[in-house]
């Protein structure tokens, strides 16, 4: 195991090199070289999980120095199968779609290097090569999206990814510095070992260490994650190669929610960091999912919508379902990479053919006409409020029937709720021919897409957190005053139900709220837009700081 | 004595005004020429800039053992100036055009940090070392470009990505090491100082060290844009770098991030 482990990441640098070497000799045809390394990384990825599917445990490979240690555990295998399967998949895509490129040979190092240091990332057993491999990750993806280095746009949004990811490098190095401080030891296991031992050593001002390192951790992971404010690299860099925009959205975006992971151990010892967890990633949800809407460059959309799936899947860590998110991660990796490697198709199709089927979709987004409702409003608006709620609380009855004692599960519940509400919602309001027919396949939809998510995400539980107690413990540190969280859901609860209810009625009655309240609706889309001029905002303190230094320079004679 | 051993090492591991001797002299020769004098040849520029911060390390640990308590309160007031040093050289290194102006601040804001770590018991010398070794490979690619273009500056001639790629990877690869990414020694370098700021429970000594080394990058990535990226200019003739001169100093930027890893494993 310990010779696979070192395999991972030793034999995506070897494709490189040997990319390199083969490139006068083979001409493009070398790319198959890097497609071969990458299907042989896969399979060991496959079966170092296999193997730790049977033996369970977590064991460290060493070099006989401190410093690129391995933890070979089921985060890391799992992490390292989903990180190489998607690099296989951008590998084979890469070939064709990168062919005419002048940077191809280029291309392909970078991608070598960059799924390279992923999978040391993902495997490092201390601390220093974590840090090292994060660093290094965000200054090679600065590279990838720079691909076409002769456009200014690349260039300066490729600026913008590297900054925010060295903002994050280093509250993490600041959580290193001071846990190898408190506990000695640079070994992640042997360091949750000491936690475990004594998690009440303090650090400057009396502050816990693990509070003040796992809030460290926190931002180191926001800014890989795109989480709200530090998003705007996120959706900004479509100027890099498809094949980059679907390995950043689909694998390195991911990179927060495995810190996350990684440092489970610490985070049962805290008592309000993952609140801060929630409540950002549940802004950032918010903020990615509206910014979303107002898109009409479909990566860009893309690009928002993983900002909001990246939000939920830190709110996800906050509310102690760690597994859950990692299972998250993997899934939109997955299916966000095949919407990015279709995304060039479907461009070039609708350019030819719109293609969009006459019927009720047509009339109610393109011919913007609403149709009648199907039915009675109060009707549906029962069915609405009360269906996808029996099918979540359903679901996770048969799973596990004692969720509702972790207040995160009763959250997400909720969130599964508003979705399956949502959807409901929709097809009342394109009010469809048959309207029984489209309810029934969308009920059919969410009960199977709600019932795999819990039975897989039960697995996943099972699978990295297999302690009963250890897995108790991280929804015990993300909970909150019982009293406190009951009147908070219970006021969500009827917040939510109020605003279907307002809304559906003002459906009925042929007066949509964003006529009646027209000056503040396009106050919202005027700001939502802009996106809430937070890129304005950076771009106007970057040029500041620039005029501020060479300012300086000159009054000091740039000595 | 202590201060007057801590001033000497101001001179040499540069605060601010002191720095301004060591940016004059490794700003000079930048223009190129038959004007450049001996003290600004490259080999000596290097040998000044490694012998200094040593110098300088030397003269700090000698101020120490003179006196431990008087030299331990003055490092406070030291690290402080350093800190503050390192701050301003690297927020002025965002609008130096001119490489070897950009080189000579990353050498005061580098070399600057060595006082915050010192003043937590972090032992000078190998971080010293370690950042400013990281410098070198930028200085000797430098004077290819000075030879060449009779300047070393951002903006002048972009795109050299296109027309120099030899060039250009080991000029990204030497300003990355100078911007202490990993592997470099720098890396290490920072991560100690930062270890050692960390191990005296002071918390806010990060600060100099995080922002300094985030305006290296933001600086760094300035000066890529106007050399290697962007569209080249017609009207100018490129050679590329010799193969001989090439694999010296990507074979010595290998020998130095060997050097990097096994700095570390000294010190953990």
């Amino acid at each position: 195991m310990a010779i696979s482990a070192y395999a991972l990441p030793v034999l995506a640098l070897l494709s490189a090199l040997c990319t390199r070497l083969l490139w006068r000799r083979m001409g493009p045809n070398v790319a198959g070289i890097s497609v071969g390394f990458s299907a042989l990384i896969l399979l060991l990825a496959v079966a170092m999980f296999a193997t730790q599917l049977v033996t369970g445990g977590a064991r460290t490979a060493s070099l006989g120095m401190s410093l690129f240690t391995l933890q070979i555990d089921a985060l890391s295998t799992l992490m390292a199968l989903a990180v190489s399967g998607i690099s296989l998949i951008v590998h084979v895509f890469s070939v064709r779609y990168m062919q005419d490129d002048p940077g191809y040979l280029r291309f392909f190092l970078l991608l070598d290097g960059v799924i390279a240091v992923i999978l040391l990332m993902v495997m490092a057993g201390d601390l220093l090569t974590l840090l090292l491999a994060w660093h290094l990750l965000g200054v090679l993806l600065y590279f990838l999206l720079n691909h076409d280095s002769a456009r200014a746009s690349a260039t300066r949004y490729a600026f913008w990814t590297l900054f925010t990811h060295r903002v994050g490098d280093l509250p993490l190095l600041a959580a290193i510095a001071l846990l190898y401080h408190a506990y000695g030891t640079l070994s992640i296991p042997e360091l949750f070992a000491r936690v475990a031992e004594s998690p009440g050593v303090t650090t400057v001002f009396g502050l816990p260490v693990t509070e003040t390192a796992g809030l460290l951790v926190l931002f180191a992971a926001f800014a890989k994650s795109a989480q709200f404010p530090l998003h705007t690299w996120l959706p900004y860099t479509m100027e890099g190669p498809t094949p980059v925009s679907a390995l950043m959205h689909a694998g390195i975006v991911n990179a927060g929610g495995f810190l996350i992971n990684r440092f489970a151990p610490l985070f049962i010892h805290t008592d309000s960091v993952l609140q801060v967890a929630v409540v950002v990633g549940l802004v950032t949800t918010v903020m990615g999912s509206l910014m979303m809407l107002m898109q009409s460059d479909i990566k860009k959309a893309l690009g928002y919508s993983t900002m909001g799936q990246m939000g939920y899947m830190v709110m996800e860590c906050g509310l102690g379902a760690f597994s859950l998110a990692i299972y998250h991660l993997i899934a939109h990796g997955v299916f966000k990479a095949t919407l990015f490697l279709g995304s060039g198709s479907i461009i070039g199709n609708a350019r030819r053919d719109p293609n969009i089927p006459e019927g009720e979709i047509y009339k109610f987004m393109v011919e913007r006409k609403a149709p009648k409702p199907p039915m009675s409003w109060v009707v549906f608006a029962g069915i609405t409020i009360v269906v996808p709620l029996a099918i979540v609380f359903g679901a996770h009855q048969i799973v596990d029937q004692g969720f509702l004692h972790h207040q995160g599960a009763i959250i997400l519940l909720l969130f599964g709720w508003i979705t399956g509400a949502q959807t409901l919602f929709f097809v009342y309001k394109i009010a469809p021919d048959n309207p029984f027919k489209v309810l029934a396949y969308v009920v059919l939809s969410f009960g199977l897409v709600i019932m795999t998510y819990v039975l897989v995400g039960h697995a996943f539980d099972a699978m990295l957190y297999p302690d009963p107690a250890f897995r108790e413990a991280l929804y015990a540190a993300a909970s909150i005053n019982v009293t406190y969280f009951v009147v908070q859901i219970f006021v969500l609860v009827l917040l939510i139900a109020a605003g279907w209810l307002l809304i559906f009625r003002s459906e009925a009655a042929k007066e949509p709220l964003t006529r009646r309240y027209r000056g503040l609706y396009l106050g919202i889309y005027a700001l939502m837009s802009r996106e809430f001029y937070i890129a304005d905002l950076y771009s106007r303190i970057g040029e500041s700081l620039m005029a501020g230094s060479k300012r300086l320079n000159a009054l000091m004679r740039w000595l | 004595m202590t201060l007057v051993l801590f001033v000497l090492a101001a001179l040499l591991l540069p605060l601010y005004p002191f720095s301004m001797a060591a940016t004059a002299l490794l700003q000079g020769g930048g223009t190129g020429g038959a004007s450049v004098s001996a003290l600004h040849a490259p080999a000596i520029k290097a040998a000044l800039m490694l012998a200094a911060p040593v110098l300088g390390a030397l003269l700090i640990m000698l101020g120490m053992s003179v006196s431990e308590s008087r030299g331990h309160a003055l490092l406070q007031i030291f690290a402080i100036w350093g800190g503050l040093t390192s701050m301003l050289y690297a927020f002025r290194m965002l609008s130096a055009k001119d490489a070897h102006i950009w080189l000579s601040h990353l050498y005061a804001s580098a070399l600057a940090l060595i006082w915050v770590g010192a003043a937590h018991g972090v032992s000078p010398l190998l971080p010293a070392l370690g950042l400013a070794a990281s410098l070198l490979p930028l200085l000797f690619l430098l004077q290819t470009l000075t030879r060449q273009f009779g300047i070393a500056r951002s903006g002048l001639y972009p795109g050299l990505g296109k027309r120099m790629p030899m060039f250009s990877l080991l000029f990204t690869a030497a300003l990355l090491m100078a911007v202490a990414v990993p592997v470099s020694p720098g890396f290490f370098a920072v991560a100690e100082l930062a270890f050692g700021g960390v191990s005296a429970n002071e918390l806010p000594t990060l600060i100099p060290i995080s922002l300094s080394w985030l305006l290296w990058t933001w600086a760094g990535i300035n000066l890529l844009t106007g050399i290697v990226f962007g569209r080249p200019r017609e009207d100018l003739v490129y050679a590329d770098i010799e193969q001989r001169r090439a694999l010296a100093i990507g074979g010595a930027m290998l020998a130095l991030a060997v050097l990097g890893i096994l700095l570390m494993e000294l010190v953990l």
